[in-house]
């Protein structure tokens, strides 16, 4: 930076774009361009312009066109009522439900566990153990999700005005957590193992490798063929060893089982190639001095390996729980969506309610969808970033 | 004046010779481009003025819609003429998706006379206050095909009400000993094809989804029977227990693979029961067709489906894909797709058709059963109304939901579709 300029990092940034007010008239942004002479902070911000329109054209846009959207009436089979506005009504519809009532013993244990948690934070931090801020926003998750959420709830009456959508959210919060924990616990051995020193090194490689660049509907085509229930290989497999296996698509719990082992299947390769990776940059003399001072293979990987492979750890979760959120294909090819609408994630949801050409509704959802992506992902940066 | 004449002559020849107008025409891969490309190149070859291509989509109807939502949603003219599902054409006019037709017509009269020859189940659902949407392609009705060797091995006539289908079932699956083989298969996977298999026995049992008012009748006693019917063939095992994923082409394949005796399924699996088919078949010459069971002392009733050719609106060729649409719905064509694809034609015409007759006998025996085939509800909203039915039954073979449960989830869904 120029020795001529050294207010601008007192003033910062606003300053450099905003006309010169203190009695020291500087040179104007457009006279240092003309003059060829841009400080480093003008010349930063110029040089980010066009990245920032980029970013805004196919980024901000259509998210901020989404949301406008899911605040109008837009349905292409009714083009007679047109586009009118109506407000949060979406919302409303997905929310909200009528003729409520609280249903005290519904998933009690869970609620008081829940609460006793708030409990618990707030008089850690009176003792100064745990933070303020954690204990407040705790209370405030526990009363919406176990307060609110869990007890009001449907009761003989009653019924949510969109119970199709608190099913596909669920369905699609159960696939998320399953699948991720799951592609997680496969991904870490089939590093581990495609990180050994032998000769078959790449053969594990490749296999790491297949399932990934497989595309998904062929996939979830596969499987269905693998769980079908008369002709499938799996229920054959079961069968040989004496098991009489399941309905595995034609009832819903093990659709569900079905739906994840076949996620599971698609996705831990990619999270092994991450992992991999990150192993790979663990420096050997690490191991060799925990050898030297006689630590066990557990004790190596407990101490060193998972520490150190923390960041890799976080950025493959982060990218397995994004696609999670958002599944749609596995499951759509598998049963579209059934048995029932036990395999209906919210991905399917909209993806129907599109077709339906009810387009306003369909953003909302969209935009469900979005803030669920986007709370997840702040929830992982701060984790990232807690110890930094 | 002559030369002027012969000069605007000649350039007329030139500028068509030149300008050739191309022509997208879009289909499903269940609606066999190996039939539909041959056609067009004919059609090429005698109008050297147009260049009609296709375009392949998806496999069901669910997935070509989902395709041409996107095309229509987004105006695009990209494509001109696309085949639509004979439950579409309310929501089509509705949007505006569909070009009508009318104005390539003299008059009216013109128009009526030209329908004349048509089936008037697929015109019904063309025709909407006097405003034609599309051409039909060929139409369809659900049959019950049986194994006519295992019928006459046992001496049976094929079943006329849904208690003799099912005595014929368990006597068959039990002489025969095979634990692999079905007695009745239909379709109950969360598709299109599960409206129909509830719609049907609900016919045939007197009832309707709707009354004569417009009320939603689905909680009634013929509905309750229609239910009790496939909880029995469950219960019976007559049925595999997967029926909740049993869709049109999987019971298709397990028929064709020998497996099954009775089954609920459209037209086009004769063609592959005969040979004509990408997996191998065992039942070639073994099939019989008949019209559905019914419940003792009502009639036999069968869904109608079928496919629509129509025009863009977003289109910049319309009077070039309207001749191509003539030629497409012409008794030619229908007669080739009848052939080669076992379609069955929309026009009366082709059911006295030797060639026709040739290669799918049960297609004149059965006139009257395609004939009385009758629709599904007929909306702009039909996408809604479908969930509406095709999830609670689906959950239904699943077992999730009983009976009743099941019953009054449609009345609810179809009530709150169509309550706008």
């Amino acid at each position: 930076m120029s020795a001529g300029a050294p207010y601008l990092r007192k003033e910062g940034l606003a300053l450099a774009l905003s006309p010169a007010t203190s009695a020291y008239r500087r040179p104007g942004l457009w006279r240092r361009l003309r003059s060829g002479n841009p400080t480093e902070a003008q010349l930063g911000l110029i040089l980010l312009i066009p990245a920032a329109l980029v970013l805004a054209l196919v980024m901000f846009w259509p998210i901020a066109q989404v949301l406008w959207q899911s605040l109008h009436f837009e349905r292409l089979n009714v083009p007679a009522r047109g586009r009118p506005f109506i407000g949060l009504e979406h919302y409303q519809r997905m929310l909200w439900g009528s003729d409520m009532t609280w249903d005290v013993r519904h998933l009690l244990g869970w609620r008081l566990l829940a609460f006793a948690g708030a409990a618990g934070l707030w008089w850690g931090a009176a003792r100064g153990v745990a933070r303020w801020r954690t204990a407040l926003v705790w209370t405030v998750v526990a009363l919406l999700v176990a307060g609110l959420w869990m007890g009001y709830h449907p009761g003989e009456a009653g019924r949510w005005n969109d119970a199709r959508f608190w099913n596909a959210f669920s369905i699609t919060l159960l696939i998320t957590v399953a699948s991720v924990v799951g592609s997680f616990l496969v991904g870490l051995p089939l590093a581990l193992l495609a990180n050994v020193e032998s000769r078959w090194r790449w053969l594990v490689r490749i296999a790491l490798l297949i399932p990934w660049a497989m595309p998904r509907v062929l996939v979830g085509v596969m499987f269905a063929w693998l769980f079908n229930y008369t002709n499938g290989v799996v229920n054959d497999l079961l069968g040989r060893v004496g098991i009489a296996g399941p309905l595995w698509l034609s009832r819903a719990d093990p659709a569900i089982w079905a739906a994840n082992i076949t996620i599971v299947w698609a996705t831990s390769a990619f999270v092994g190639l991450i992992l991999l990776a990150g192993l790979q940059s663990i420096d050997e003399s690490l191991y060799e001095a925990a050898m030297v001072d006689g630590a066990s293979r557990l004790q190596r990987f407990w101490a060193i390996t998972l520490p150190l492979l923390r960041p890799s750890i976080a950025v493959a979760l982060i990218f397995r729980t994004l696609t999670a959120i958002q599944t749609f294909d596995i499951p759509f090819a598998m049963t579209q969506g059934g048995p029932g609408r036990a395999l209906e994630t919210l991905g399917i949801y909209v993806s129907n309610t599109t077709n339906s050409l009810n387009l306003g509704y369909a953003a909302a959802l969209a935009v469900a969808l979005f803030v669920m992506s986007l709370a997840i992902t702040v929830l992982y940066l701060r984790w990232i970033y807690a110890e930094d | 004046m002559r030369r002027t004449l012969a000069l605007i002559a000649a350039l007329a020849l030139v500028t068509s010779g030149l300008a050739q107008t191309p022509l997208k025409v879009f289909i499903g891969g269940q609606q066999r481009p190996d039939v539909v490309g041959p056609l067009l190149e004919q059609f090429n070859a005698q109008n050297p003025d147009i260049v009609a291509t296709f375009e392949v989509g998806g496999a069901t109807s669910d997935v070509q819609q989902q395709y041409l939502n996107t095309v229509l949603t987004s105006r695009s003219g990209e494509i001109d003429i696309f085949l639509i599902d004979v439950v579409r054409p309310a929501q089509y006019a509705a949007s505006g998706w569909a070009e009508p037709l009318n104005q390539f017509f003299d008059s009216e009269a013109a128009m009526m006379a030209y329908l004349d020859d048509f089936l008037p189940g697929p015109i019904e659902a063309n025709l909407i206050d006097g405003t034609l949407y599309a051409l039909p392609a060929f139409t369809d009705a659900q049959f019950l095909y049986y194994r006519a060797d295992l019928l006459d091995k046992y001496d049976f006539e094929p079943p006329t009400t849904w208690d003799e289908l099912k005595t014929m079932a368990l006597t068959i699956q039990q002489q025969e000993g095979d634990p692999n083989l079905q007695g009745f298969n239909y379709q109950g996977f969360r598709g299109e094809g599960t409206i129909c298999t509830f719609l049907e026995v609900l016919w045939s049992a007197g009832g309707n989804w709707v009354d004569a008012d417009g009320n939603v009748t689905l909680v009634t006693p013929e509905a309750q029977r229609t239910m009790a019917w496939y909880d029995d063939t469950l219960a019976s095992g007559i049925t595999v227990q997967n029926i909740a994923e049993m869709s049109t082409d999987l019971s298709r394949q397990q028929f064709q693979a020998g497996n099954v005796v009775f089954m609920l399924n459209w037209g086009y699996a004769w063609a592959h029961f005969q040979g004509n088919s990408p997996q191998d078949t065992v039942v070639a010459g073994k099939v019989g067709v008949a019209p559905l069971p019914s419940f003792e002392g009502f009639d036999s009733a069968t869904c109608i489906g079928g496919w629509q050719w129509a025009i863009n609106p977003y289109s910049e060729n319309k009077d070039a894909a309207w001749r191509v649409l003539e030629y497409l719905a012409s008794p030619t064509s229908q007669r080739t797709l009848a052939v080669e694809a076992s379609n069955i034609p929309a026009r009366e015409s082709l059911y006295a058709d030797p060639e026709v007759l040739a290669a799918a006998p049960h297609f004149g025996d059965f006139y009257d059963v395609i004939v009385n085939a009758r629709s599904r509800p007929v909306t702009p909203f039909y996408n809604d109304v479908s969930e509406a039915i095709r999830f609670p039954m689906n959950a239904f073979f699943a077992r999730q939901l009983g009976a009743d449960e099941a019953l009054q989830e449609m009345q609810r869904g179809v009530e709150e579709a169509l309550d706008f």
